[in-house]
């Protein structure tokens, strides 16, 4: 029987990546811009992260966190970025800014010190949003080769994912498999390498996490941990051959690479766990 | 005159919160909808997983206990996943805290938890419901932070707080130092003033630890301490900012040292191992029962804590003046000459005691809650 | 702390302790201008922002700069009196990192 190779539908970004999202990420590159970001997001249709670092890395550490943060806001997903600094951190979001800009992606930066504030940063803020999406509201979307969709799987320990990288490879995309890293720290991995859809192995009672701009497709692989939790799963992968288990997550692949809402994005979840290299100092 | 909540364990709280608190990372969205659905009540998110195996699991459950259990949160409602989170349930029972837990294994996902703890949390609302009494001065725990410094810091700011921090500690009340990888430098000044030997051999263990720490995982800190923030204030090396920093902390005498998120045994000043980041320094002072934060400023720093009111005092007229609505008091005045070390002094005393009696600081009006929790692994 | 006043009556550096060899910049220093401290009058050299710290007199290379009367770095070459004191001249005697000292 011959597989029918994915449809992605999606965006064309100006550096030749392609988003099946259209998003307006706000990212604070310190954790003291992260209420100015939700605020600015919550007035208007974007997206915000909300995490905990950006200031005294140090070493790898300092590397790390850097690059996780600009490969969020170069996840294809996003079709513009507004970058939020305080102007003190360790983490400059203005170099931030640029590296991303570099990258040729729309991106935006507000300081909050040099805004005045809290109350002017938000406000400055909300007119680059509202601008910004307006524009990303004209683009129009279309259909794309399935070679230029990258599908991250979280985790390499699993015997679903030899069967479902073939699937997947089958069906003309890409995959990237996190070797090393667990759970959101994973997901940051994968979105940071540009996947525009991660897929989600979760078992033994896991819950699943979701991610600020690119849909996970949670899969429960067991009985026990879909029923726990089943609203916050897409689908269950179990009691099956493991071919049939990948194929169902391959359709379901699909499907969310041509607009369909994970239960993540239905839920609202944008969870960012960041791996540290090295305690803060 | 201090006013306050009276708590059942003893301690007294100056504010009344309704903690909606995840037990891991997948409940913080639950946690987030029942704070939309309830205004009355305030919801943290964390990054922790609580996966097998995670050597840091023991800091950061007592991290989490500690904020839970800060007296000015009246109740905590707990989401937890499955039976996996329930260590952190009891370890808030264990403290005296009021807590109901919900558990998103039971209601098949995020959504319908939040429904269902919605209803859990409005109880908790009306059951922590109480009214303000006077409130004695020793059961005061102040966190003593400063943060985006600059030149002006040891001059102005740090100093006027140091003066209020006297005060406080010589009326019985307790004040908190953090920040040890921005001590260094300054432990001869600190050591000399604990009340004994031992303690003052205490602090300088603690600064050089962090100091061997650095020098033997071969980490070049240029860049983090100082801060391009600090630089750009005109502050050159870690020693200077230090020897600014630890003037936060007056000059009163040394009780003890407290480990990160750690609770004084007794009142008067002591030193917290926290990192110099910010939030998850607040976090460790909260977490180790402050209920008020006094927060100096160089560069412009609009943070403030979730269930904690932090009085931001800035050590410039100029940043006072760029950051209107974020800072409460400006120290600025000191360099100039219209104002003392003393004048400032006062203000500061006198602002952390009318925000501990229900003013809200500025940070509380904007809502900045920013949360972290220090990582040792 | 000790300060003089300038021409206009305002403050414009102060030694934080006696022992300081750094004044800190009570407003921004042009080149040029002349400012007094103990009887040592300083020809400022280099911009100085306020906030920031000028030599009050020379600092040989490897000699401590003090300011809170304690030793806040070592001067990484020689600081003649009026410069600009920072991070280009000065290093932690702590925490150099890795490539200095």
């Amino acid at each position: 029987m011959a597989i029918a190779p994915f449809q992605p539908e999606g965006y064309e970004r100006p550096n030749g990546r392609v988003g099946i999202r259209n998003h307006m990420l706000v990212l604070p590159s310190v954790v003291c811009a992260t209420r100015v970001a939700r605020d600015i997001a919550a007035a208007t249709d974007a997206l915000a992260i909300t995490h905990q670092h950006g200031c005294l890395h140090v070493g790898d550490d300092l590397r790390h966190a850097r690059d996780s943060l600009e490969g969020v806001g170069l996840n294809p997903n996003i079709g513009a970025v507004l970058l939020v600094g305080l102007g003190c951190e360790t983490i400059a979001g203005e170099s931030l800014a640029q590296a991303i800009s570099s990258r040729r992606v729309n991106v935006d930066y507000v300081g909050i010190q040099r805004a005045g504030g809290t109350t002017a940063a938000i406000a400055r803020g909300r007119e680059i949003v509202e601008a910004r999406l307006a524009e990303l509201h004209r683009e129009a979307s279309g259909i794309f080769e399935p070679g230029r969709l990258l599908v991250g799987l979280d985790r390499s320990d699993d015997e679903l994912v030899e069967p479902l990288v073939r699937e997947m490879e089958l069906r003309g995309a890409a995959v990237a498999v996190v070797d090393g890293a667990r759970g959101g720290a994973a997901h940051l991995r994968l979105a940071a390498l540009g996947a525009q859809l991660i897929v989600s192995l979760c078992g033994g009672h896991e819950a699943p996490l979701g991610f600020a701009g690119c849909p996970v497709v949670a899969v429960a692989r067991d009985r026990e941990t879909y029923t726990m939790l089943r609203d916050d799963f897409d689908l269950g992968a179990y009691g099956l051959p493991v071919g049939e288990q990948a194929a169902l997550v391959a359709d379901r692949v699909g499907d969310v690479c041509r607009g369909r809402l994970t239960a993540s994005e239905r839920r609202g979840s944008v969870d960012f766990v960041l791996d540290r290299l090295s305690v803060t100092m | 005159m201090l006013t306050g909540y009276p708590r059942d364990n003893g301690k007294w709280g100056v504010r009344n919160h309704v903690l909606v608190l995840p037990a891991r990372a997948a409940a913080n969205r639950a946690a987030e909808l029942v704070a939309q659905y309830l205004p009355a009540v305030v919801a943290v998110a964390h990054e922790w997983e609580n996966l097998p195996g995670d050597p840091d699991a023991g800091v950061i459950t007592r991290t989490l206990a500690g904020f839970g259990a800060n007296p000015n949160v009246g109740a905590v409602l707990l989401i937890t996943v499955d039976s996996r989170d329930e260590q952190l349930a009891h370890e808030l029972s264990a403290r005296g805290q009021r807590v109901s837990v919900v558990a998103m294994s039971e209601h098949g996902g995020t959504v319908s938890t939040a429904e269902a703890a919605r209803a859990v949390a409005s109880e908790l609302v009306m059951a922590a419901a109480a009214s303000r009494e006077p409130m004695p001065i020793s059961a005061l725990v102040v966190g003593l932070e400063c943060g985006g410094s600059d030149g002006w810091s040891g001059i102005t700011a740090n100093p006027a707080l140091g003066i209020a921090s006297d005060r406080l500690v010589a009326e019985g009340a307790s004040t908190i130092l953090g920040e040890v990888p921005e001590l260094v430098g300054a432990e001869r000044f600190l050591a000399a003033r604990a009340v004994t030997p031992e303690i003052g051999q205490e602090i300088v263990e603690l600064i050089n630890a962090f100091e061997h720490a650095v020098k033997g995982l071969g980490i070049d800190i240029r860049g983090a301490q100082p801060t391009p923030g600090n630089i750009a204030g005109g502050l050159t090396t870690i020693e200077e900012k230090s020897l600014g920093a630890a003037r936060k902390a007056g000059t009163a005498a040394i009780s003890g040292t407290l480990e990160y998120a750690g609770s004084p045994r007794g009142t008067g000043l002591y030193i917290m191992d926290t990192p110099g980041h910010d939030i998850e320094q607040m976090v460790g002072f909260v977490a180790g029962g402050c209920q008020l934060v006094a927060f100096t400023t160089g560069r412009g720093t609009p943070t403030g804590s979730p269930i904690a009111p932090c009085v931001k005092i800035s050590t410039n007229s100029a940043v006072f003046g760029n950051m209107p609505g974020d800072i409460d008091i400006d120290a600025g005045g000191i360099a100039i000459g219209t104002e003392t070390l003393t004048s400032v002094g006062e203000s500061i005393y006198n602002a952390l005691i009318a925000a501990a009696s229900g003013v809200l600081t500025c940070s509380e009006v904007h809502g900045h809650r920013e949360f972290a929790v220090r990582r040792v692994q | 702390m000790a300060s003089e006043p300038g021409a206009g009556g305002r403050r414009r550096v102060i030694a934080v302790d006696p022992a300081d060899n750094v004044l800190v910049a009570l407003m921004d220093l042009a080149p040029g201008e002349t400012v007094e401290y103990a009887q040592t009058v300083v020809v400022i050299v280099d911009e100085i922002l306020a906030g920031h710290k000028v030599a009050l007199r020379q600092i040989g290379c490897g000699e401590p700069v003090l300011k809170y009367g304690e030793v806040i770095g070592l001067a990484t070459c020689s600081i003649p009196r009026g410069c600009h004191v920072h991070v280009h001249n000065v290093a932690s005697a702590r925490l150099p990192g890795p490539q200095a000292g």
